[in-house]
């Protein structure tokens, strides 16, 4: 039950599980290796492999730290959130993050069927509404000029085809 | 040898290079000026800018925001009491008080004195030394860059975070992101899974902008809409000559640990500044008015932040290794336009480099017009609330990114990295290792490769030379001295109340 409690060795878990997925899991099934390889060291998959390995190996070294740290009464038992800069409570700002998160995503998502100037300024005005912005003028003239601008350098200064989507046709 | 200086000459002295010079280093004081925003930030925003301009033009561009910047943080952190850039924050210690005391006027002109002499300084130690360090770099092969990258990725790893293993941590996800693509001995594939857009690698201005910018604007929705400002960056009287003469010895001594520092890969303008702000209250007749609001501190604090700006570009352009996340940023871009900075660009493009060298010491001069001009501009800067600013930098990513390849798939990596970055953040696993070991990484693992094929796999290759045996010694001394340094930095955390520094 301590182990869960202690965010350092959650953090070393982490790494050391991130590092057997890739090495084990991922590796074999992403690397294609030719049929000979003369020498092993210069393997496709060789250096990948020494890459996980590492990782697994920091990841324990994290954790095992932190478990002898904090049974000798240091400062490894600490919970991240203890030295995270946020100044809302910790619910408030979970949930606040998670909705960017999720705005960012559909952002990303609808940019090549709205296009990206309009779903720019969407995701903008999302966005600031969000963060507790409420001068409504300044929002959606900024959202709109934003945009705009970026669109009109992009296309005409430098020659880059922004996806319009189904805002094609007005322009 | 003439050719290079009469083309290096014209490069330069064009109005439009010119311009953009000044433009860059007006660009990078607005975003130093902006609680927030960092060098790192502004430098990565312009990188997809630049891709239109010749290539001595976007390097310039991007050096003028990255020594703009380190600038600019002064601004807020004199009148904000909030370093624009991690590197401002010992500015705080002195410049603040200043401004409480009706005095922001005088620690913004120091500020900028002091940062425009350690940054000359800083310049002429770059074009002294790159040249010599790059001809020493011309005898070495694979396995003597092997072992420089270790004992550089250590150095960076070691003190970009307050946790050697975390940083180590992030160097290695790095590494391991920097293998995604088509193998370059065997021409197979390696963790593409059939998309063919990934057989190049990950491209590194979505990989960079999404590390850096992603988790900046998320983690502005943790925090409450920012306070105005109620300082008057105007109030009080200006620097006399004495007081500049009295602070000059400080200026210098600053610029000096700030040139050293920063040549060092890894170190940065953090380091610099307080330890110049330290030997300057060390060796002070007056050390108990250090922290109360003494000009002093402030030219110490500005001059060793400011000195590392030209020093980092050394180990860059002589050996091609980035010192700190911004010179990995202008890697990225000499790689972009087609140029490789190390020793053979002396031989190659010469030509380029003294161009760069020339324009680097105007920038010099751009800073203080620039600065002396819109101190009061600026300073309002660091008012635009983050309910704008935040939205805005996400949709200059989203067009800056998609314009790298015309891709979204580059606009979904982007957003990847970003969730990738913010839980790295909630696990304070810094950043800037990440990003030094993924520009490093492939000429890493080419380095390890020939060495293998040319020793037939003995690995007695990476201890074949002096130049191999002197990173293997530097790479043990500096883990030691990183070890030994959290080992008895530990016992003091515990006792400090000191929220710590903001890492770039």
């Amino acid at each position: 039950m301590y182990l869960l409690h202690n965010s350092h060795i959650r953090v070393g878990a982490s790494l050391v599980l991130l590092g057997a997925i890739w090495t084990f899991f991922m590796l074999p099934s992403g690397v294609v290796l030719p049929a000979r390889v003369s020498i092993p060291t210069v393997a496709p998959d060789f250096w990948p492999t020494i890459c996980g390995y590492t990782l697994m190996v920091l990841g324990a070294a994290i954790a095992v730290r932190a478990w002898f740290g904090s049974k000798s009464g240091g400062q490894n038992d600490v919970q991240i959130t203890d030295t995270w800069d946020m100044d809302l409570p910790l619910r408030e700002a979970a949930t606040r993050v998670g909705a960017a998160g999720a705005i960012i995503l559909a952002y990303t998502l609808v940019i090549e069927t709205l296009g990206m100037p309009l779903a720019s300024s969407l995701a903008f005005i999302a966005l600031s509404f969000l963060a507790g912005e409420r001068r409504y003028v300044l929002v959606i003239s900024v959202s709109l000029f934003l945009p705009i601008i970026l669109f009109l350098f992009f296309t005409r200064a430098a020659s880059v085809p922004i996806p319009l989507g189904i805002t094609e046709a007005l322009v | 040898m003439f050719e290079n200086f009469t083309d290096a000459f014209a490069n330069v002295w064009s109005i439009d290079t010119v311009v953009v010079l000044f433009l860059g280093v007006a660009i990078g004081t607005v975003v130093g000026a902006i609680p927030g925003m960092t060098s790192v930030l502004g430098v990565a925003l312009a990188l997809p800018f630049t891709f239109t301009m010749s290539p001595v033009m976007g390097i310039l561009l991007l050096l003028g925001i990255y020594k703009g910047g380190m600038y600019g943080g002064s601004i807020a952190a004199i009148i904000a009491r909030a370093p624009g850039t991690p590197a401002a924050s010992c500015t705080i210690l002195d410049g603040a008080p200043m401004a409480q005391k009706g005095e922001a006027r005088r620690a913004l002109e120091m500020a900028l004195y002091a940062s425009c002499i350690a940054d000359f300084i800083s310049n002429l130690a770059l074009i002294v030394f790159a040249g010599w360090l790059a001809s020493l770099a011309l005898a070495f092969g694979p396995a003597e860059y092997f072992t420089l990258i270790i004992f550089s990725l250590t150095v960076a790893a070691g003190v970009a975070g307050d946790d050697l293993l975390r940083g180590l941590a992030s160097a290695a996800l790095g590494l391991m992101v920097a293998t995604i693509g088509l193998d370059l001995i065997y021409g197979t594939e390696r963790m593409v899974f059939g998309i063919t857009e990934l057989m190049e690698g990950l491209n590194f201005v979505p990989v960079l902008i999404g590390l850096f910018a992603i988790p900046e604007i998320l983690k502005q929705f943790t925090k409450r809409q920012s306070m105005a400002i109620e300082i008057n960056p105007l109030a009080g009287k200006s620097v006399n000559f004495a007081e500049f003469r009295r602070c000059l010895k400080t200026i210098f001594r600053g610029s000096l640990i700030g040139v050293v520092l920063g040549a060092i890969p890894g170190i940065g303008g953090i380091t610099a500044a307080f330890l110049s702000y330290s030997e300057a209250k060390r060796t002070s007749p007056n050390p108990e008015v250090f922290g109360t609001g003494e000009i002093e501190g402030v030219a110490a604090a500005e001059s060793g932040n400011n000195g590392t700006a030209g020093a980092t570009l050394i180990p860059l352009l002589a050996l091609g290794i980035p010192g700190d996340v911004v010179t990995a940023v202008i890697l990225g871009a000499f790689m972009i336009h087609g140029l490789r900075p190390g020793p053979i660009m002396f031989q190659e493009n010469l030509d380029v480099i003294l161009a760069l060298f020339m324009a680097i010491m105007l920038s010099s001069l751009f800073l203080f017009v620039v600065g002396k001009i819109c101190i009061r501009l600026f300073s309002r800067i660091a008012e635009i609330p983050a309910g704008i600013l935040s939205p805005a930098i996400l949709v200059l990513c989203v067009f800056g990114v998609y314009s790298v390849n015309n891709s979204t798939l580059d606009i979904f990596v982007m957003v990847a990295m970003g969730f990738a970055g913010y839980l790295m953040a909630l696990m304070r696993l810094p950043p800037a290792p990440f990003l030094i070991a993924f520009v490093l990484g492939p000429p890493f693992e080419d380095a390890f490769r020939q060495s293998m094929l040319l020793s037939h796999g003995s690995p007695s290759a990476f201890f074949g030379s002096a130049v191999n045996w002197v990173f293997w010694i530097l790479t043990i001394l500096s883990l030691t001295m990183v070890a030994r340094q959290r080992f008895s930095s530990a016992p003091m955390k515990r006792q400090s109340s000191v929220p710590e520094t903001k890492q770039e």
